[in-house]
């Protein structure tokens, strides 16, 4: 019996990702070696094969954001840092750091919001989008698994519990699709080069309208060629050249 | 001066008709239709009001008419009054409609009424521009010109708008208080500013603004006046010379003036304008002239602040004994009278402390006699970069008192600081700004990486995994399939004939298995089962008992449900060989039984979809 081609097909995607995971793990260790041993320059290289493999593990990515800070490179550190956040949000020593980062850059943070204001916008970021989904299909079974149940046991009328988990479970998808339509639809960035001048225009020969250093983060509004347009928390928006900034 | 006006009508002997009627095509309408625009006067004193009416005369009622078109630029406008009336004159009826505007002239000159324009009825009408003298200062005329200004003499008394300043004679960024009361004797309504003085060459705080009328009463010359506070302004003098104080414009609705004068005097009740006609008259305040001395430059010290007024200034450091490298927090705070927003932070620049900008803070203070002043704090953070002690010397803020007519310095004490231990590393950062937590939190440095792991996580979003989406369809899916079976097993119990035909294949199948069985056992038990099995089959499709379906009636059941007539012949003669099997045993070989056998299964199989 001849052996289906999907099935050889299968067996080497898994075999690859096997290896793949394998040597990102060994790559991951050595940098942890070299790091430890205060070799940042060599850590960040073992990091960044290991990341290059696909492996984005928000521990990978911390450490990564380690050694970059360690060779002094301030604004990469912080997409790095940015981007293990985006996996593990509630993770204290991403935090730690990305704070810490944040004050040696030269560009400061407008201040949090205070207030309900402030609470609210904490409580809408505070789950990330795999846990809404995940609420939103707990929710989704409970529901279903309540109607059926009434169904079988002959009960056609609808319950105030299974309105209730149905509210639940609306509710959660309402939020989930909200936070989801906020984050698809925010590119940020972070300043890696060490100054960016924001002009009027996609031009280099557009009016200068201010001047950004590294490691501060923006949002990316639009993009023309190699320009884009950015805009601060501030309120602030120009046009700078693709080299200056790194999406996160 | 008390400056008052009143652009009360004078009557008609009084009034000048200056503009007839336009030039309309000699159209049947021309005579229908007629716009005029009068003035009750031409020559009018500066706060004097004019009443410019249109009136649109017509031949029968108009239905719309749209609002005139016309340049009023030189004056301030208030209006238009509308009113409509009706004249029979030599049995011709005529609709007029008056639209009565009060102007008062923004400035002495002469002046004109521009063309109105008026649109009726898809037809233009013009009226002519009109030409209006406005002297400085009422003049005495005719008669009626005399009665006139008696009655403006009569209303400047009673009412009018009084401006004050504390001294009109100050230093440069010196306070002077402005104060604004409106003095009546009349029952006032609709009180409202039309003018409000820009200050020019001040620096102005608001102090006082009126929201509604608060009068005490107050004795001017020997008549009692309601007196109502309007605004109050803190002036500071920007720079030398003399300032002018703006006027003031206030309007508001007095009683109208009667023929004879009540009995009751100003303040009677029978004047108030809620029960009697009203008139709107316009009061200006007096301009008023600041000088503003320059500061004396002898003895003005090199760090002058520019404060005119009085300083008090301290200042705390906490902890004045610390480690290298660890922040001090010094606040300093200045309390003083003044314009206190001209003050800057003071610059503390020791050799070995590296000091931040300071956070600083302001609130400004009113004294009960209306004097600005203020406390600023501000808060600095130092860091000694180096050990041993420092000390920061008196903090010193000039400024120049008034009342002494010189210069002073408010200072601190010096400030003793103790550094201790070694400073490891200059911290190459930029810093800007920073609490002293922030400060605090940047002694440290990030945290360690994460250990060594067996397997790195390569985590993807659920919304992007196929089975996430999947499950999602899966469950109302799921639901529709479970409605289905729990109606399959609510029929099954209530409709016999439904699970009869339902059952009628598992049952068929289970004898067929039976019959297998009997193959090896007698003839007629082997055809028993499986005549039981044919006829079972047709029994549970049909819903009939069994027992009672002979071969006709099997042959008849089966021909009303369609069953092709060559399958109907094939189960027949199936049932046929079962009945001689069962009745007149002969050897039917095994072979033959199993022959019959397949032949069933395959007519049933037939059957199963033919029915």
């Amino acid at each position: 019996m001849r052996t289906p081609a999907w099935l050889i097909c299968a067996f080497c995607l898994l075999g690859s990702s096997l290896l793949a995971q394998s040597a990102a793990v060994g790559l991951y260790a050595e940098g942890n070696g070299l790091y430890r041993a205060g070799d940042y320059d060599g850590a960040r290289q073992r990091y960044e094969a290991a990341v290059a493999t696909g492996a984005q593990d928000p521990r990978l990515l911390y450490n990564l954001g380690n050694a970059t800070y360690k060779t002094g490179d301030l604004g990469r550190a912080i997409v790095w840092y940015e981007r293990a956040l985006r996996l593990a949000p509630r993770d204290e020593d991403i935090q730690a750091n990305l704070r810490f980062l944040r004050r040696l850059k030269k560009d400061r943070d407008p201040d949090p919001t205070s207030g309900i204001g402030g609470v609210l916008e904490r409580a809408f970021m505070w789950p990330t989008l795999n846990e809404l989904a995940l609420g939103w299909m707990v929710g989704l079974l409970v529901f279903f698994a309540t109607v059926s149940w009434r169904r079988w046991q002959g009960q056609t009328s609808l319950h105030s519990s299974v309105l209730g988990v149905a509210a639940v479970a609306l509710l959660m998808a309402l939020f989930a699709f909200t936070r989801f339509e906020v984050d698809a639809g925010r590119i940020e960035a972070v300043v890696t080069e060490v100054e960016g001048i924001a002009r009027s225009g996609p031009d280099g020969q557009e009016t200068e309208v201010f001047v950004i250093h590294e490691g501060t983060k923006l949002v990316v509004e639009r993009s023309e060629g190699d320009w884009h347009l950015v805009r601060l928390d501030s309120g602030l928006g120009g046009w700078l050249p693709s080299p200056v900034i790194t999406k996160i | 001066m008390k400056g008052a006006c009143n652009h009360e009508r004078l009557g008609g002997r009084f009034m000048l008709v200056i503009v007839g009627l336009l030039s309309l095509s000699a159209t049947l309408q021309a005579a229908e239709v007629e716009v005029s625009a009068e003035v009750d006067r031409r020559r009018v004193a500066a706060n004097e009001a004019l009443n410019l009416t249109l009136a649109i005369t017509s031949a029968r009622q108009l239905v719309h008419v749209s609002a005139p078109q016309i340049n009023l630029a030189a004056f301030d406008v208030y209006g238009p009054a509308i009113s409509t009336r009706m004249e029979i004159v030599n049995r011709r009826t005529s609709f007029i409609r008056d639209l009565v505007y009060t102007l008062y002239a923004k400035r002495p000159g002469r002046h004109k009424i521009g063309v109105a324009t008026l649109t009726i009825e898809g037809k233009a009408y013009q009226t002519k521009s009109i030409d209006i003298e406005v002297s400085a200062q009422k003049r005495p005329g005719s008669k009626q010109r005399q009665n006139s200004t008696a009655a403006n003499d009569e209303l400047t008394d009673n009412l009018f708008l009084r401006s004050q300043v504390d001294r009109d004679t100050v230093y440069v960024n010196e306070q002077v208080t402005a104060s604004f009361d409106l003095c009546y004797r009349y029952n006032l309504r609709d009180v409202g500013f039309t003018q409000i003085p820009t200050f020019s060459g001040f620096w102005s705080h608001e102090l006082f603004v009126a929201q509604r009328l608060d009068p005490k009463v107050e004795t001017i010359g020997d008549r009692q006046f309601h007196v109502a506070p309007l605004r109050r302004m803190a002036l500071f003098a920007t720079r030398d010379g003399a300032h002018e104080i703006d006027v003031m414009a206030v309007t508001c609705a007095i009683p109208q003036r009667r023929q004879r004068r009540s009995a009751f005097g100003a303040l009677s009740l029978l004047d108030d304008p809620l029960f009697g006609r009203t008139q709107s008259v316009m009061v200006w305040s007096q301009l008023a002239l600041i000088f503003a001395r320059p500061l004396p430059l002898s003895g003005q010290p090199d760090n002058f602040s520019g404060l005119v007024g009085s300083l008090r200034i301290n200042a705390n450091a906490e902890p004045r004994q610390v480690a290298m490298g660890d922040p001090v927090t010094l606040r300093l705070k200045i309390v003083g009278t003044g314009n206190m927003q001209s003050l800057s932070a003071p610059v503390i620049d020791v050799a070995g402390l590296k000091v931040y900008d300071p956070k600083g803070a302001m609130q400004q203070t009113t004294s009960a006699n209306g004097r600005l002043g203020g406390e600023a704090t501000y808060e600095y953070i130092i860091i000694p970069e180096r050990g041993g002690v420092f000390e920061i010397p008196p903090i010193e803020i000039s400024y120049f008192d008034p009342e002494r007519h010189q210069y002073g310095v408010a200072a601190t004490r010096p400030i003793r600081l103790v550094s201790e231990g070694r400073v490891e590393a200059a911290r190459s950062a930029p810093v800007h700004d920073m609490t002293r937590s922030e400060i605090e939190e940047l002694g440290d440095d990030i945290r360690h990486i994460k250990p060594d792991v067996a397997e790195l996580h390569s985590p993807r979003s659920l919304y992007h995994q196929t089975w996430f989406w999947g499950l999602q369809l899966a469950l109302p899916i799921g639901y529709v399939a479970l409605l289905f079976a729990r109606r399959h097993q609510e029929r099954l119990r209530s409709d016999v004939a439904y699970a009869r035909r339902r059952g009628a294949n598992g049952a068929a199948q289970r004898r067929l298995q039976e019959a297998t069985a009997a193959i090896g056992e007698g003839e007629a038990l082997f055809f028993a089962t499986l005549q039981t099995a044919l006829v079972g089959f047709v029994a549970d499709q049909v819903n009939e008992p069994a027992p009672g379906l002979d071969r006709a009636r099997c042959q008849l059941v089966l021909a009303e449900r369609g069953v092709p007539e060559m399958t109907i012949r094939q189960f027949d003669g199936l049932l046929k060989i079962c009945h001689e099997g069962r009745f007149a045993p002969s050897e039917v070989s095994a072979a033959r039984r199993q022959q019959v056998l397949a032949d069933s299964e395959t007519v049933l199989d037939e059957l199963r979809d033919a029915t």
